[in-house]
Order: structure tokens, then C-alpha cells, then sequence
């Protein structure tokens, strides 16, 4: 990290300076944590390596568009407090009981129909792939979840950098980019690692059916751990 | 004996006029000098409501929740300003408040200097400078912070 300090403190052009901001937001305990589980849920389509990898830039561009989004708003005059101060303060709050609702719909134990999260026994047994909507929709708002640290990286520098003339709109996708490195780096690596351990098994469906079974159970798990963190 | 008689009557009239004018004069000064510091008063808890006064503050804006980072920024930028400025901040002229904005006495302050989120802010009178993402980047570093610090407070007396 302080490596990455001395970088961004040395920095003259605005778009490493994103860069480097997008590395550090990324490393950051709470959206490292919150990383490990889309890269648990990228990864639930082990029998398809090229799905996986896929699913890793379609994460990132979910983070792209809500970033991007946020600084465009503010861009056009949108007071930068109210926005700030509803992610900011809000933002962590919503994410324990989202995660765990999304595992809760992955385990089937919740079943609401809904496009990505349909019952995951059903969607192996008819063989139907969902779309990559659950995808990007999980990087928008995973993106939207801003912990104390990134909410300061994101509001107190990018911002200021990005909304100061028309040609910073760019900043937020490096940023972006930056902050899903991790998740997509790991997507190549499960695709083409723990891809062919799936296939080694004889019955790829069982082993698929758990596999998601253990990342609903990721994501209750890191939902509790950010409960615990906000309400004990 | 009457021209006697009548010349120190005019002599106590004369002494009587003095005193009176005395009298008034000291009451018209009374009077002047309480009206001044009646102002001074009132010009001073104008200052202290609107917050607009020559003392320098420090703000430091946070959530309940709070990182290893964020902690580090308090505690250092407290300890900076502390440390730069012993006798103001003994005085009472220089100060540091952390705030918290989950709490609502804290929402009528934040929204006055327009703060949405976790800042570091140096106020003086109407002018305001945010040092958040400075201080952020020497959050750990005792030294690096009192330089931002310090450079805060210079573009606010200056």
C-alpha cells in the first residue's frame, strides 16, 4: 500500500493516478472482500472456462458503469454532498443483507423467479445458461457499496480529479478497470486452472451443483461477516 | 457682608453646575462604554452561531464505521495541530472536532459546510479549505500530515 501511496503521490498524469487509486480500492479489506465473493460467483459456470473469464470483464464493466455513472451525475451538478453522504453512509449498510438475500436465492432456500438468480438446480437440470445480466449487475452494485476507505478514495480524489473538466469522464473506467484487476486476473486463473479439475470429475453436474451450493454459502458467510461489522 | 454672601452663592452655583455636568458626562461615557460592550457581545455570539469568527477549525467529518486509514487521520491530524499551534489551541483560537455524521446533532454543521462524506476540513470565517484526500495520503505519516496541516490553515489566514 504504500508503495502504491508513493506512486500516486508522485504522479502527474491523471490517468495513473486513477490507476493506482483503482489498485489500492481494490486491496482494501472491505472491497477485497467483496471481490473474493464475485470472483465465487464469476466462477459458478466452471464447466465453461471461456464463460468464466467472460464473466470476470462483464463484472468489471458492471463496476465500470456504476462509477462512471455516479461521476457523470455529478459532472452535470449534482450535489456532490447528498450523493456522497447517501453511498457513503448507506452504501455498506445495504450490502449485508443484499449478500446474504443473493445467497439465500442461490441456495434456493428464497425462491423468487429472477432472470440470473433462478434456481440453480433448475437451471442445471434444463441445461439453460443465464445471461450475463446477474453479472454486471452484481459489479454495479458491489461498485455502489462504498466502505470507508474506498468512499473516501473514490468521492475525496477521483472525483474532484474527474468532474473538473469534460475530458475526466474517462477516469472512473480506468479507475474501474483498476478496482475488478483482481477479479478478472483470478477469473482467467480459475477458468484455466480449477476449470479442469471440474472436468476431472465423472459427475461434473454434482460437482457443479456444490460448487455453487459453497459460493451461496460464500456469499451468507461474507453478508454475516459485513453484519457483524456494521450492526455489532 | 451681602456682596460676601451673595459671591459665594454664586461660587456654590458655580460648583453645583460643575458636578452636574460631571454627572452627565460620566453617565453619557456609562452609557457609551456599556452600549460598545453590549455590541461586542452580541457581535460575538453572532460569531459563535454562524461560526464565522477569526478562530481556525479544524473538522474532521467520519461514520460510525471507520477504517484502520480513517482512525490514523483523526489521530494525526489532531496530534498536528496540537503540536503546531500549542498556545492557540490552549486559547482556544485554533481547534480540532471530530464529528460524526451518523449522528444527527452533527447534520446541521455538515450540511453548513456542505460535507457529505468522511473530510478533513480547515475553517476560518467563510473561507474553507478541504484537505481530505492530502491528509489521506499521510494518514500514517506524523510528519507529512502536519505539513498539510499546515499548509491548510496558511490558505485560510492568507
Amino acid at each position: 500500500m504504500e508503495f502504491l501511496r508513493n506512486i500516486l503521490e508522485n504522479s502527474q498524469y491523471s490517468v495513473v493516478t486513477a490507476l493506482i487509486l483503482g489498485l489500492m480500492t481494490a486491496i482494501s479489506p472491505c472491497p477485497l472482500a467483496t471481490n473474493i465473493t464475485a470472483i465465487g460467483f464469476i466462477s459458478r459456470d466452471i464447466d465453461n472456462k471461456k464463460r468464466v473469464f467472460i464473466n470476470g470483464l462483464v463484472y468489471t464493466l458492471g463496476r465500470a458503469i456504476s462509477y462512471t455513472g455516479l461521476a457523470v451525475i455529478l459532472f452535470f451538478g449534482a450535489s456532490q454532498m447528498n450523493i456522497s453522504r447517501l453511498f457513503q453512509g448507506w452504501g455498506e449498510k445495504l450490502l449485508a443483507p443484499l449478500l446474504i438475500i443473493i445467497g439465500l436465492l442461490m441456495l434456493d432456500v428464497i425462491k423468487i423467479r429472477f432472470p440470473s438468480f433462478s434456481g440453480l438446480s433448475d437451471k442445471i437440470e434444463r441445461k439453460v445458461k443465464g445471461s450475463y445480466w446477474g453479472t454486471l449487475l452484481l459489479g454495479m452494485l458491489f461498485a455502489l457499496a462504498f466502505c470507508p476507505y474506498s468512499g473516501v478514495l473514490y468521492f475525496a480524489i477521483l472525483i474532484p480529479m474527474t468532474v473538473a473538466s469534460a475530458n475526466g469522464l474517462y477516469l472512473p473506467v480506468v479507475f474501474a478497470i483498476a478496482t475488478g484487476l483482481p477479479v478478472i486476473i483470478f477469473a482467467w486463473f480459475i477458468a484455466y486452472a480449477i476449470g479442469n479439475v471440474g472436468k476431472l470429475y465423472n459427475h461434473i453436474k454434482t460437482f457443479e451443483l456444490w460448487f455453487r451450493r459453497g459460493v451461496a454459502v460464500l456469499f451468507i458467510i461474507v453478508g454475516l461477516y459485513y453484519a457483524v461489522l456494521l450492526f455489532l | 457682608m451681602k456682596k460676601s454672601n451673595n459671591y459665594y452663592q454664586s461660587i456654590n452655583n458655580q460648583k453645583k453646575r460643575v458636578m452636574k455636568q460631571f454627572v452627565m458626562l460620566s453617565a453619557a461615557l456609562l452609557i457609551m462604554v456599556s452600549s460598545i460592550s453590549c455590541n461586542a457581545q452580541g457581535t460575538k455570539k453572532e460569531v459563535g452561531q454562524n461560526g464565522i469568527s477569526s478562530n481556525v477549525s479544524v473538522y474532521y467529518f467520519h461514520f460510525t464505521r471507520r477504517c484502520a486509514t480513517c482512525m490514523a487521520v483523526e489521530e494525526n491530524a489532531k496530534k498536528a495541530v496540537e503540536a503546531l499551534y500549542p498556545e492557540k489551541v490552549k486559547s482556544g483560537e485554533y481547534s480540532f472536532t471530530a464529528l460524526n455524521l451518523d449522528e444527527a446533532s452533527t447534520k446541521g454543521i455538515a450540511d453548513k459546510l456542505g460535507v457529505g462524506g468522511q473530510t478533513l476540513l480547515v475553517v476560518r470565517g467563510d473561507k474553507k479549505i478541504d484537505i481530505t484526500s492530502a491528509a489521506w495520503l499521510s494518514a500514517h505519516d506524523p510528519d507529512k500530515m502536519k505539513v498539510e496541516i499546515k499548509s491548510g490553515i496558511d490558505k485560510v489566514l492568507f
